[in-house]
Parts: C-alpha cells; structure tokens; sequence
C-alpha cells in the first residue's frame, strides 16, 4: 500500500510517500522560517500563500524520488488539523481533488497523533501501549497511548507550550527567530551555577507550567544585563528548568501508570539536553526510550504520510468535503 | 467547444461550470463560509450528468481573484489537485473579467468599469470591452485601488458592476451614470471566458503548478 502524506498546517510544507512494505520511499520538506523571520511569528496570511505555491512541486518532486506513478497510489494523507485554518485548507483541498480524480481516499490526519506516530518511522519502533510526551511550538502533553487511535491526556501544560516558551525566552534574549533551537545551543557555552530557575508545579499531580519560568527569564535578563555570557547563563539556566519539569512528570507517569517505553515527539524532542536527560531517567525507571530522527522531531509529511497509512489499514471512510479542523481534541 | 471544467468560490457563491458539445452547464449556490463543504460534490455531479471523467476534459479553469483569500486559495488548491491528477493544464481566469462577461451577456453591456469592494477603503478594478466575438478583454490591467485614484476619462459610456458600487455609492455616483448591482462571480461566464483563452493557446494556459491565486493586495502583514 502507498500512501502520499501532506503537512501543510503551520509553517512548513511537508510531503513524503510511505509504502507498508518498503516503508518511507521519499520525502521533501519547505521550511518558511525566512519568511515569517522579519515579523517574528508565523504570519498566517503569507503562511497559506507559500503552501499553494510550494506543496505541487514538492509533490512532484518525492513521486520522481520514490519512482512511481500517481497510479501507484492508494491514498492521499492529510494534515487536518490542528492548525492555521488557511494554511490547512490548502493540504486538504488539494489532496481531496486528487482523491476525487484518483479515485482513492484521502484521509484527514490528526496532526498531533503524526506526531506522536513518528518515532515508528525509525528501524525499532516502540509498541503500543505507551507513555508519549509529546512537546511542540504549540503542544505539551503526556499521552497513554493504549492501542493505535486511543489515546488518553494524562497531563498538559496549563499556560505556554515548552516549544513556545523556548522560543518567547529566545526572543527576550534576542536571538534570531524562530529562537528554541538557537537558545538550546547557546545554552552550551552557560555557566552552569550562576543561576537557577523555579521548576513548577512539581509536588503533585501530572500538568506542566512554564509561563513563570519565561517571566524568571525575563527579571534575569533586566537584571544581569545583556552581557553574551550573561544571555548563556540565563539560556542554560531556562533550559535546565523546562527539561527536569519534563523529566519528572514523566518519571511520575511511568511510576503511576507502569508503563514500559516512553515516546517523546514534536519539535522540542530534538532538543538534545531533553535526550540526554531522559535517557538517564529512562535507563533508572526500566523503560525504553523512542524518539523520532531529528529531521523528523517538527513538522514534515513522513510522519502524516505513516498516520495515513495506519488509518487507512485500519480501514477509515472518507467523503468529498474538504474538512479542516483547526482546534482539535486528539 | 473545448471540454473544460471551471469553478468559482471567490465571494460567498459557491459555482461550477462545464463546457462541451457546444453548450454550457453549471451550477450555482450561495455558501457563505461552506464553500469546502459544497465544491467537489458539485464537480462530480456536473461531470456524471455531462457522463465525461476527468481526463477526457481539455481543460481545468478557476476564477483566480481578486476576491476572498482564502476562497480564491481554496479555488487554486482544487484546480491543481483535480488538473496535476488528470495531465490537464489550468487557465485562471480574472473574477472582474468574469462579473464583465456577465454584464455582457445578460445585459448587452459592452463597456464596463468593475469594482469589487476590498475592504481597507480599496476596490479592486477592472475596465473591460467586449471584443468582435463577444467576449470581455481587459483593456487596463486589474488593479488595487482607492476609489478616488479611478480615471473616468474616455470612460463615460462604461457602465459599472460589483460590489465596490454599492459601497462607496456617494463617490462614484459623482462621476457615473449607472452601475449593476451584481457582485457573485459565477462559474459560467469563467467557463466561457476561459474556452476563449483556450482556443487562442494563450499564455494563459499553464500547468498545474502555476494556477496560484492572484490577490492583487500584496502588503498583507505588518513588522
Ligand atoms: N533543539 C531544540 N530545542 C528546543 N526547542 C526546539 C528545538 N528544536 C525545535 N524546537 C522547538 O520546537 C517547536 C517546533 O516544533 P513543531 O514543528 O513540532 O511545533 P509546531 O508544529 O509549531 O506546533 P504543534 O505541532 O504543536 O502544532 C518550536 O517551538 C521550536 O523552538
Ligand atoms: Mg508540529
């Protein structure tokens, strides 16, 4: 079966083509960070207006990678939300055209399940159940996944999203957006006890907090000033905080709930501090730890593409109305 | 007649036209906000009853704005699916020329001015003259405007038409006779319009990576 997937709901366009016995055969990525740079945000306007232009040619471009035909196909993947509705409407109008003329389905994908679905991409993937924390630009969650398409919210992040508190710090700071990779190299060259920043919320329960820690980021640098070193500190300091909050509320769901492998997802799963400290975690709790490769940790089709290919197997309907959904529940 | 399927979801009307054996059929709705809901249903439909399958069409057409963004995006994102699927190429066809051709044919009016409102005190304008075989042909490229920046001169037998009339009514009536209140682009005079560019091999007619929406408001966010 192979399957064609289309990311198209933030500010990548993401196109891959998965085969079930083959596995991932091609796929091509647009990024439209230079785009979106001089605002400082995704502007959604010029967001949608760069898929229509980019996601055909990258279309193009994995069916000649992969060596096959449109005929090939038995489905079309698509992102369906959650995300910036125009931007969407692009990946789901175009891939339900194609479906119509085709004569295959194309299936909505929950963009947040892609993502968490995205370490079985890799050579040995996990298997169900499982503990996921998935942590993006706009998610923070602790997911039992008990079986494919049941999932259950253990935990979430009651204010900002980790992604997005990486990236609001990195932009006090002053760094080049979007900031949450840049910071977490810069938090290298950190001096590791100059400061050290509130972890919240850790007595109980399974949530996740991480706006008070933006705002300690924040006093610090107003502080201590704007020194290069200073910035350092402050980024390995902020780093530090936001990876143990994450560490021990997994440490306390694997505890609770017995689970033998963690899947961690989404864009801040390539955050290589977060890896380190987690596989220590993982090593002392006896759960195995799955990740995503790197390239694979933000946003990209292979993931939809696979989540498609799971749907459809699983055998999922679908009609002629080009659905979005911008705010939805996983 | 070349066989080509056109559809149109730039203003609140949802429509879909096809063109073959000499005839057109289409069809029409208002779907404020539904128009994903409606569009592809109302493909298949046009194309089962006509019994035609994709690849036997010449052709995929759109109104290609200006108009909604997001409704002249979704109009682009439909013409490439369905024409990269079936080997077609695309012809976009300007929504002003199409509100023109309406004017023309329902109403014998073959000078006209249109101005579609486009919020932010602009219109979108368009000036068009039928042609020796009955169909509207720009005379002055599409343009974002503010009412005030319209040039009448040598226009003063031009009849208006679109929504940008109604709107700023007072200042245009100083300087026109008359306007059609009509503002919902239909698929049918799409059609029509886009067979012609069709039979003339224009450079109009693309591959389906270059049907893109044309918005004609450039500066759409704010440092
Ligand atoms: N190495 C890193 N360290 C920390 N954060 C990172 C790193 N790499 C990426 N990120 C963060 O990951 C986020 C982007 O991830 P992703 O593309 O999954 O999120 P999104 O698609 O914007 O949000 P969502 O998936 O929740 O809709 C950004 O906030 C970015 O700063
Ligand atoms: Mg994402």
């Amino acid at each position: 079966m192979i399957i064609l997937g289309i990311e198209t709901s933030c500010d990548e366009t993401g196109v891959a083509i998965y085969d079930t016995e083959r596995h991932l055969l091609a796929h091509k990525l647009h990024s439209q960070i230079k785009l979106h740079a001089e605002f400082g945000g995704v502007v959604p306007e010029l967001a949608s207006r760069d898929h229509v232009r980019k996601l055909l040619p990258l279309v193009k471009e994995v069916l000649l990678e992969a060596e096959i035909t449109l005929q090939d196909l038995d489905a079309i993947a698509y992102t369906a939300g959650p995300g910036l509705v125009g931007a969407l409407m692009v990946g789901a109008a175009f891939a339900k055209s194609m479906g119509l003329v085709l004569k295959i389905p194309a299936i909505p994908v929950h963009h947040m399940e892609a993502h968490l679905l995205a370490p079985f991409l890799e050579p040995s993937p996990p298997q169900f159940p499982f503990l996921a924390l998935l942590v993006s630009g706009g998610h923070t969650e602790l997911i039992e996944a008990s079986s494919f398409g049941e999932y259950k919210i253990l935990g979430e992040t009651l204010d900002d999203a980790v992604g997005e508190a990486f990236d609001k710090v990195a932009k006090i700071l002053g760094l080049p957006y979007p900031g949450g990779p840049v910071l977490a190299k810069l938090a290298e060259k950190g001096n590791k006890n100059r400061f050290i920043f509130p972890r919240a919320m850790l007595k109980r329960g399974l949530n996740f907090s991480f706006s008070g820690l933006k705002t300690c980021a924040l006093q610090h640098f107003k502080e201590f000033g704007n020194a290069e070193q200073t910035k350092a500190d402050i980024a390995f300091a902020f780093q530090e905080a936001a990876v143990d909050s994450l560490v021990i509320k997994c440490r306390r769901a694997i505890k609770e709930h017995n689970f033998t492998q963690l899947v961690v997802a989404g864009g801040v799963s390539a955050n290589t501090r977060l890896r380190e400290q987690l596989n220590i975690m993982g090593k002392e709790a006896g759960v195995v730890v799955y990740y995503p490769r790197l390239e694979f940790c933000t946003d990209n089709g292979a993931m939809i593409a696979y989540a498609g290919a799971r749907h459809f197997m699983a055998g999922k309907k679908t009609d002629m109305e080009i659905k979005v959904y911008p705010r939805w529940e996983m | 007649m070349a066989k080509i399927l056109a559809i149109d979801t730039s203003t609140d009307a949802c429509s879909v036209a096809l063109s073959y054996d000499n005839s057109i059929c289409d069809r029409f709705m208002m779907a404020p906000s539904a128009h994903t809901k409606f569009i592809l249903p109302m493909i298949d439909e046009i194309l089962s009853e006509a019994d035609l399958d994709y690849k036997q069409l010449d052709a995929i057409a759109f109104g290609q704005g200006p108009g909604s963004f997001t409704g002249i995006r979704l109009a682009a994102s439909v013409a490439q699916g369905l024409a990269f699927s079936s080997k077609l190429p695309v012809i976009g066809i300007s929504t002003l020329r199409a509100l023109a051709q309406e004017v023309f044919v329902e109403l014998g009016l073959a000078q006209v001015l249109v101005a579609q409102d486009a919020r932010m005190q602009e219109v979108y304008w368009g000036e068009y003259r039928a042609d020796s075989f009955e169909i509207m042909q720009a005379i002055a490229p599409d343009r974002l405007i503010r009412p005030s920046e319209a040039n009448f001169d040598h226009r003063e037998d031009f009849v208006g038409i679109g929504s940008g009339f109604g709107v700023y009514q007072e200042f245009f009536a100083k300087n026109m006779v008359k306007f059609v209140a009509k503002q919902y682009v239909q698929a049918k005079y799409v059609v029509q319009l886009a067979a012609d560019d069709f039979f003339k091999g224009k450079e109009k007619v693309v591959v389906a990576e270059k049907a893109l929406p044309v918005y004609l408001r450039e500066k759409v966010a704010w440092v």
